[in-house]
């Protein structure tokens, strides 16, 4: 199977999923906010895998 | 009592009228050109959307907390006619306001959790995407409209918002599917998949779970 940037996406997305998950039950406000950044920077790196894959297909 | 009638009136028509512009103009489907049953169901899709916010607005008298829903009925009502969701720019713009709308409402905390909330989502429709193989796992603008539509409306209520939104979005969707096909059967065997269009069908998913929610902080 020849690994793309979409697999690539997949994974960070996984990833993001459990930094959401982090904020969530985090108990203080500084892990909260940690938790938070990294939440948004793997899914833009998610969105940006995704994006960049020259073999997606449109909706 | 104004502002009951108010408020979700301004809001559908604004919707109504987005949509009707950008299936006019970038999907190329005016109103005029419509046969006699698409303009039926169009006029159906107006009263549904008009209707969809006065129950959302019954239940969270914010028009705040309504505007996340109001973009996505946009992008559920070009998805429900063509298969084709509107530009890139609107969609990204529905994320941002939707996380703003949080953080105007409930100051930091609510922007940390309808961001966590909005990337649950996101992740949740990306990867039941990729793993049904339905279609490609890129399809990255609906999951995140669909994150911010309900990441806003999650900083206000209940914790297990997403994951009961999750189910009962599931549960809609295989039984419209089915219904169009004809078949009850077919119906409870779509249950479980996950199949295009899925705009009007989450919309439908948000307006139910919405209802779940006031009954949650009312009781």
């Amino acid at each position: 199977m020849r690994l793309t940037l979409t697999h690539l996406g997949l994974l960070l997305t996984f990833g993001t999923l459990v930094a959401a998950v982090l904020v969530i039950t985090a108990p203080s406000g500084a892990i909260q906010s940690l938790t938070t950044v990294i939440t948004v920077i793997l899914q833009l790196a998610a969105i940006i895998c995704f994006l960049c894959d020259t073999d997606r297909k449109p909706h | 009592m104004l502002n009951f009638v108010l408020w979700p009136s301004l809001l559908a028509l604004f919707a109504n009228a987005i949509a009707e512009w950008l299936l006019a103009t970038n999907l190329d489907r005016p109103f005029h050109a419509l046969n006699k049953s698409e303009r039926i169901i169009r006029i159906l899709r107006w009263l549904l959307c008009w209707f969809g916010l006065f129950i959302a607005y019954h239940i969270i008298p914010s028009p705040l907390h309504l505007l996340p829903l109001t973009l996505f009925s946009i992008s559920a009502a070009t998805d429900l006619e063509t298969k084709f969701l509107p530009p890139d720019t609107f969609l990204y713009s529905s994320v941002l306001i939707g996380c703003g709308v949080a953080f105007l409402t409930n100051g930091p905390n609510g922007l940390c959790i309808a961001i966590a909330t909005q990337a649950i989502c996101f992740a949740l429709w990306t990867l039941g995407v990729a793993f049904f193989n339905l279609c490609d796992a890129g399809d990255i603008k609906l999951s995140m409209q669909f994150g911010a539509a309900c990441g806003s409306l999650a900083s206000v209520g209940i914790a297990g918002f997403v994951v009961w939104l999750v189910a009962c979005g599931v549960v809609l969707m295989g039984i419209a599917i089915g219904l169009r096909t004809k078949s009850f059967r077919e119906a409870v065997r779509c249950a479980g998949v996950l199949r295009p269009p899925q705009g009007p069908l989450l919309w439908c998913g948000l307006l139910v779970a919405s209802l779940w929610q006031a009954l949650g902080v009312t009781l």
